[in-house]
């Protein structure tokens, strides 16, 4: 490399940080360290500010650069030989500036709060609390106690942007002013310089346009699965855990990267050749380490799954984000959901006298019912899926069992119905039609002279208006979404189950509207 | 122009470059606040008390609560905006802030007296708000109100203060 161009990677780098600064100012004026706050400021600067994906991502970005610049600075200065020609301290002095810069990586990839930022720094907390004796309480102190929480987040984003800026700023300054430059600045070097400077604006604005910006994940989430994996620079760690089990965990996590700095500080009294071998051992073992985990990952299909989740679930919270985050924080933008919101409803006001399995919502759990909901017992008639025609079916062969009608004290006395086979099938079709969707109408129509020559209509009507005996409930759009919504608001109506309902009435004051539209939702979309 | 003059300029104008390429994103993300309202909510009018628990002629202190607010990224609901004082004559209510716009204290009724009074300053008003004694440049700030089916809902500003006239902040 030409000794006068590969000197400007110094003046890069310092450029590079200089732009983390201005960026990370930008962002600070828009964020808000806590673990209520963090994730919803950091959407909202993503989705709603001014280019506020633009300056995250170059922020991002700026940091993959400034490693990138680092490591180039780096062989530069051994490969000019400037590492054993300059004062000693300023190598030394490099070398610590470089592991700070290391530093705001890891500080930084948490202040999001989200999975991936939550779920890495789980791993890199984890490990600094394994360092022998001192490790817990460093782990604590750290981040802020023995739990991530608000002091987590208020001790990263103290050392992000204030202990680590001043203490590299000072760093940096220093370095600058011991590096001998052979020949004045001003302009011979200068022009290059500003050349260099002006590569890193432009290369960084270009891959932050390319990749959109920097992706932001869903909200943290104590409770998921999520196969965490740190930004590419720290990956050469991460796979290395992978082959040492238990107490040599410590040892590499710890050990390897001291080797390696030991190594690197002792570099100037090695030959120029040896030092060249020594950084190229570590960069290709590096690089490897880094190639095998990505090849791995690659290859890996319940973390390509996961990934997949994630990005869904990523796209399905800042779609909620839009319409602002609850105060309880990140997580509690699902809620913005109306069918989440209607689970939490169903949890609140139904569970106790009916049982609703379903599918939780997506991204968390596994997918099995929640067993906080069903205890045997259930005073209604069971809602999973309700008003379905294997609902239906089941049902009208026996409508007293102890999943329907059995518990209930006043609504009783329903015969099972005598049909079989296709002339049942007709019936549950004529019912089932009466709440809409999608029906067979020639189907429906036997089912109909079914129920009058069954004399389903002896206690049964379907007008509307004519109040059923010891409350049949009356057919008109039976099972529709509306339907519903009056059953939850008042199911004594004459048309409902008149004098023998025994559900209690939830009014405006227990249910808004919406919550109400909300859970008949729910419970409506049992019937596909 | 020499060697040395050029490279200034070289320099001088990629400077330039990129001092104006990180200053326009810089400028144009900085000033969103400035560009866009970043709270939102409680404008249109709250519901506060039902007309018939209102007594005729006397003041009733309510506070009004915005039903959703939107502060930045954070969707809140129920957030107390302020208080007013709501004087019904028969099936008219008249609302009025309790911020005194003499320097934003909190105006409390004297039962007694039948006037308004300012605990800072010795402000008083009438029971309709206008002013009888003290700094205070204008009477209270009259709020709007809206009574339906029985029901008061009154819409919650904040007005300059230390003005003789009354302007929105």
């Amino acid at each position: 490399m030409d000794r006068k161009w590969g000197r400007v990677l110094g003046a890069a780098l310092a450029f590079a940080l200089l732009l983390q600064a201005v960026t990370g100012m930008l962002m600070a004026s828009f964020y808000a360290p806590s673990a209520t706050t963090a994730w919803a400021a950091v959407a909202y600067i993503q989705e709603e500010v001014t280019l506020g994906w633009f300056v995250r991502g170059l922020h991002s970005m700026g940091a993959s650069i400034t490693v990138v610049l680092l490591g180039l600075h780096l062989v530069q200065t051994i490969a000019s030989g400037t590492y054993a020609t300059a004062p000693r301290r300023n190598w030394f002095l490099g070398l610590v500036a470089m592991s700070l810069v290391l530093a705001f990586a890891l500080t930084g990839y948490l202040l999001p709060w989200d999975q991936k930022g939550y779920w890495a720094t789980q791993v890199a907390t984890s490990l600094l609390g394994e360092t022998p004796l001192v490790g817990d309480y460093l782990r604590r102190v750290v981040q802020g106690g023995g739990d991530y929480g608000n002091l987590t987040l208020t001790h990263f984003y103290a050392l992000h942007t204030m202990l680590l800026p001043a203490l590299t700023a000072t760093l940096v300054v220093i370095h600058i002013r011991w590096a001998r430059r052979t020949q004045a600045w001003w302009p011979e070097d200068a022009w290059r310089d500003a050349i260099a400077c002006a590569a890193v604006v432009a290369v960084g604005y270009a891959l932050v346009v390319r990749a959109h910006g920097a992706p932001l994940e869903a909200p943290a989430d104590p409770s998921s699965q999520y196969d965490a994996r740190p930004e590419w620079y720290f990956l050469p760690l991460f796979q290395m855990l992978k082959y040492l089990p238990g107490k040599l965990e410590t040892i590499g996590a710890l050990g390897l990267p001291l080797v390696v700095g030991a190594v690197l500080v002792f570099l100037p009294m090695a030959s120029r050749r040896t030092a060249f071998v020594a950084v190229a051992a570590i960069g290709i073992g590096a690089g490897g380490l880094a190639l095998i985990a990505k090849i791995s990952d690659a290859h890996n299909e319940p973390y390509q799954k996961g990934r997949a989740r994630a990005e869904a679930d990523a796209r399905r919270a800042l779609a909620l984000a839009k319409k602002g985050v609850p105060p309880a924080g990140g997580m509690a933008v699902y809620d913005n959901d109306p069918a989440e919101r209607a689970r939490k409803l169903f949890a609140d006001k139904c569970v106790g006298c009916h049982v609703l399995d379903d599918e939780p919502a997506a991204g968390k759990g596994n997918g099995a019912a929640d067993p906080r909901r069903a205890n045997g017992d259930e005073k209604g008639p069971l809602l999973t899926g309700w008003m379905s025609r294997a609902w239906l079916t089941d049902f009208l062969k026996q409508p007293d069992a102890p999943k329907y009608f059995g518990n209930t004290k006043k609504l009783h006395g329903m015969k099972p119905v005598k049909a079989e086979g296709e002339e049942l099938r007709a019936l549950v079709e004529w019912i089932y039609a009466q709440g809409g969707g999608k029906f067979d109408q020639a189907l429906a129509d036997r089912g109909h002279e079914i129920y009058k020559r069954d004399d389903c209509d002896d206690c049964h009507s379907d007008d509307g208006k004519t109040e059923g005996v010891d409350g049949a409930p009356n057919f008109a759009g039976h099972a529709s979404a509306e339907w519903i919504e009056k059953l939850i608001r008042d199911g004594g109506l004459p048309t409902l189950f008149s004098d023998h309902n025994e559900m209690p009435k939830l009014g405006k004051e227990k249910l808004s509207d919406d919550d109400v539209a909300a859970l008949a939702t729910l419970i409506e979309g049992q019937r596909s | 122009m020499n060697r040395r003059r050029v490279l200034e300029w070289v320099v001088g104008a990629v400077a330039t470059v990129i001092g104006v390429a990180i200053a326009v994103p810089a400028a144009a993300f900085l000033t969103f606040p400035a560009r866009r309202r970043t709270v939102t909510g409680g404008e249109a009018p709250e519901d506060v008390a039902r007309l018939d628990a209102l007594p005729e002629g006397k003041p009733v202190r309510v506070s009004v609560k915005a039903h959703q607010r939107r502060d930045a990224w954070t969707a809140f609901s129920d957030v107390t905006l302020g208080g007013c004082w709501l004087v019904r004559a028969g099936d008219r209510v008249r609302a009025m802030s309790t911020v005194c716009p003499h320097a934003g204290c909190a105006v409390d009724w004297d039962d007694k007296g039948k006037a308004f009074v300012c605990p800072c300053h010795d402000s008083r008003f009438s029971l309709d708000g206008e002013r009888q004694s003290g700094p205070s440049p204008r009477p209270l700030d009259t709020l709007d109100v809206e009574v339906k089916d029985g029901r008061v809902a009154v819409a919650w500003r904040r007005f300059k203060t230390a003005t003789t006239k009354k302007e929105p902040v």
